[in-house]
């Protein structure tokens, strides 16, 4: 399964014109099912399908990149020469290094091909169990897909693979207060539909009748979800190989430095049953495991293939296009963060399960100020509060991470407990 | 089976960056896909793939496993078709060389250049999109419209490492970008604030006076109020202003509308339901008018459609187009005498709310301090909080109408879209680091 090619064809129709018409070349294709439908206020409205097989061409022509994407059956080679005549982006070649090791646990052959009764049954336990709570589940959906991703090159390197998600999510509300829940891994069974609906009603129940407590310090504790929120826009960008090098990045020229308190933070792009566990970048490039924090130190970037080259550091395997239509960037893939003390937090802490305003963050800086979407304290709901500062200093002021580990997104973590932070109502 | 419509769509985009005086990472897509949706038993199935008209239908057809309460408004006026619409830009988009295109972006990268600045990133896009829609109930309708423009960020470094930038975009030709580089000078704006902003104070935090540019105020105007008015969240229980049709939601001057018809970023001549664009009062005299429609919520609240879109081949969904507080009458000098003190805040970066609850959080590109009515100190990093109606209800109007793109996300898809406002006076919950 996993070297033989997704759509020989195709890949053998543009290769023979890549061949005559650009001096090196690179051919991502993306074949993909999904089904997915939506809820709202308790009731599934619509099951959709989708079936999409998707190109993106790059070429180099007298060391120059130039690149297109869509539909296989469009003149991308054409498109992409053309592109690369004004282009200024330089690159001597593709990645050649074969991938040794496979992921394991990213394919679901029960999600092979998703269907509208497997979104049906997953919408109905989300449904359900909401409504068991006595909430509103107001919108909702879930989707599940399978995914094949190959690239090809003219640096011999011809890689395919399958794989398949599963993921539910529901905003419930109950009276003038609301709450989201969320899940998503591999598997059709692993995934617990039953927990989305429980969670977001629980969660919007206790959220109402919530206080406004003063403007104080407080024992702050972010679940995994307002974590990942909180990172994914601060902290993240600043590991990117090509912020670093474009002096975008406060990690720039660090390395050895000590800034990160006793945190411990690694990108495991092999992570068993990862929700972005693959076994090769989008350009081919097997993933590893790249330590960029060790015990407080800054240790590494991630990287692409272009950068790793700019840079002079080794390629991590992490080059991701955000969609087909993007060149491959660097791009987070696991991120797991460690933390030497654990504990389990209580009541008195103020525990916020969601955030807003997270992608206003300034990512160059670090600066950070976010809005508790929905946060508790002393088991009772509190309305609005500002979270502000730096991130930087704020990882340092991290005392213990809990056991109650999820994978949000790109984020393995368990709640994270700050200590004292100041927090404006 | 109730009703079913067809939708297919043809994008086709260039991207050009101008990184540090390179150009890099240029790029073409080019997408062609069909959309196939049907109702049955009122239940909606969708299907989306490069299929022939009956086998989508089909496909389609067999995803309605269901049964429920979906409807869908078909009213005769929207029969007169098929209806052609071809945009009328002045330059077309594919007169130009790519050369041509590169030039505009060393134009303003040009006037960015100092010793403060570390990096640059001009961008120029351009998309085509045409759009083709039929109906079981005998609509049909085609339209071709370019959208064009630059955006342009500056990273500078001082006391601290800064960045700001600037978009202009709508829909038209290759004379957006032309003004852009020509009329606005955004390169040299850009490096005018930059250079202030890398030496600037945190901001004061606390309840406070809050004077927002156009380009703030648009920003609040879309994402604290304007998502709360769109009809999908009524029907779903979670927005803060379901049942309040005819009721007070904000001070009296204020006037808020969706316009789809003004050539802005967010224009449209037809809805991804082929309903032709028309203007939405939303609030007027502070008084809440209506929400926004697709075929489903008008025929579920008795409402207007026009406001169903989607990207790509995505199920359309209720969104806005161009949307903005109208402008009133006080003067930038008249709103600053009236705030003596507080912050005057310009531009987004971006902000995000809770149409349920209608607390929101923005945060700014930068600010100023205003003292005695007068406006002083630039500040960094500063965020903008509360709640929505609160905001409304104290909310003072100026004047001069300014509109600002972007694009907007929702349930995963993000559509252009424009967001307009005089300056506004508010009292709202300021804060930093």
């Amino acid at each position: 399964m996993k070297n033989q090619m997704g759509n020989q064809t195709d890949i053998e129709r543009l290769t023979s014109e890549l061949d005559r018409r650009a001096d090196d070349w690179e051919i991502y294709l993306e074949r993909y099912s999904t089904a997915s439908g939506i809820v709202e206020k308790g009731k599934i409205k619509g099951i959709k399908q989708e079936r999409e097989e998707t190109a993106a061409i790059r070429v180099i022509v007298d060391g120059k990149v130039g690149f297109a994407s869509g539909r296989t059956s469009e003149s991308l080679v054409e498109a992409a020469i053309k592109v690369a005549k004004i282009s200024e982006e330089r690159m001597g070649e593709f990645p050649s290094e074969r991938v040794r090791n496979y992921a394991e646990g990213i394919f679901d052959s029960y999600l092979k091909m998703p269907n509208a009764s497997h979104v049906k049954e997953a919408l109905t336990l989300i449904i359900n169990s909401c409504l068991e709570t006595g909430s509103n589940p107001a919108f909702g959906a879930v989707e599940l897909g399978w995914v094949e991703r190959s690239v090809v090159n003219s640096s011999g390197i011809q890689v395919s693979e399958e794989e398949t998600y599963s993921s539910g999510f529901l905003e419930a509300v109950y009276k003038e207060s609301s709450a989201y829940e969320m899940d998503e891994t591999r598997f059709f069974d692993t995934t617990d539909f039953e927990f989305i609906g429980r969670r977001a009603g629980e969660l919007a129940k206790m959220a109402d009748k919530s206080v406004k407590p003063d403007s104080d310090n407080y024992e702050l504790v972010l679940s995994p979800i307002a974590t990942q929120q909180l990172l994914s826009f601060s902290l993240y960008p600043a590991f990117r190989a090509d912020n670093v090098a474009r002096q975008r990045s406060v990690l720039a020229g660090r390395i050895g430095e000590e800034m990160f308190g006793e945190l411990t933070i690694y990108d495991d792009g092999k992570l068993s049953y990862g929700l972005n566990t693959v076994s090769f970048d989008d350009e081919g490039v097997e993933t590893q495991t790249t330590v960029m924090v060790d015990d407080g130190v800054l240790e590494g970037y991630i990287t692409d293939f272009r950068f790793a080259a700019e840079l002079g550091i080794e390629v991590t395997g992490n080059g991701f296009r955000e969609e087909i239509t993007e060149y491959p960037q660097p791009s987070p893939t696991n991120v797991v963060l460690i933390h030497p003390e654990v504990d389990e937090w209580d009541e008195s802490c103020l525990y916020a399960h969601s955030l807003i305003g997270a992608h206003t963050s300034n990512p160059i800086s670090g600066d950070f100020s976010v809005e508790i979407n929905v946060g508790f304290l002393d088991g009772r709901g509190i309305r609005g509060g500002m979270i502000y500062g730096n991130i930087y200093e704020f990882l340092r002021k991290i005392e213990y991470i809990a056991e109650d580990i999820r994978q949000i997104e790109n984020t393995v973590t368990g709640s994270v407990c700050f200590g004292k932070v100041k927090i404006k109502f | 089976m109730e009703f079913y419509d067809i939708r297919e769509i043809e994008n086709v985009s260039l991207t050009l960056i101008l990184e540090d005086g390179r150009v890099e990472r240029p790029r073409i897509h080019i997408d062609r896909s069909k959309a196939f949706r049907v109702l049955k038993n009122g239940f909606w199935g969708y299907f989306s793939g490069n299929v022939d008209d009956s086998e989508g239908l089909k496909l389609a057809a067999e995803n309605c496993v269901f049964e429920s309460d979906s409807a869908v408004y078909v009213d005769d006026a929207d029969k007169t078709s098929p209806r052609d619409y071809f945009f009328k830009e002045k330059i077309k988009l594919e007169d130009i060389h790519f050369e041509e295109k590169v030039e505009i972006l060393r134009d303003i990268e040009g006037e960015m250049n100092a010793d403060f600045v570390v990096n640059t990133r001009v961008a120029y896009m351009e998309i085509i999109r045409r759009f083709h829609y039929r109906n079981s109930s005998g609509v049909e309708v085609y339209y071709e419209v370019p959208r064009s423009g630059v955006v342009a960020q500056a990273v500078g470094k001082g006391k601290t490492l800064q960045f700001y930038s600037k978009r202009y975009m709508r829909a038209g030709g290759f004379e957006v970008a032309k003004e852009a580089a020509e009329g606005k000078k955004i390169g040299s704006h850009i490096l005018e604030v930059l250079k202030e902003l890398i030496n600037a104070s945190p901001p004061p935090s606390g309840k406070m006076n809050v004077l927002m540019d156009s380009s703030l105020g648009g920003v609040f105007i879309h994402e604290a109020f304007g998502h709360a008015v769109e009809a999908d969240h009524i029907l779903q229980g979670a927005s803060i202003v379901a049942g309040r049709i005819g009721q007070k939601v904000g001070a009296e001057g204020v006037n808020v509308y969706d316009d789809p018809s003004i050539e802005e970023f967010g224009f449209f001549p037809f809805d991804d339901e082929g309903i032709q664009a028309n203007r939405k009062a939303i609030i007027e005299n502070g008084v809440l008018k209506s929400y926004l429609h697709s075929r489903e919520t008008a025929a579920k609240l008795n409402g207007q459609p026009g406001n169903a879109r989607a990207q790509g081949v995505d199920v359309p969904i209720v969104r806005m187009s161009n949307t903005f507080i109208n402008e009133g009458e006080l003067s930038l000098e008249e709103l600053l005498a009236e705030m003596k003190e507080g912050v005057y805040l310009i531009g987004s970066r971006g902000g995000e709310t809770n149409p349920a609850t209608g607390y929101f959080h923005f945060n700014a590109q930068y600010g100023f301090m205003v003292r005695k009515g007068e406006i002083q100190e630039m500040i960094r990093d500063v965020s903008i909080s509360g709640n929505t109606l609160e905001i409304l209800h104290s909310m003072k109007v100026g004047r001069g109408l300014e509109f600002n793109p972007g694009f907007c996300g929702k349930a995963g898809q993000l559509v252009p879209v424009s967001d307009g406002a005089p300056p506004t006076l508010v009292k709202a919950l300021v804060g930093g680091m």
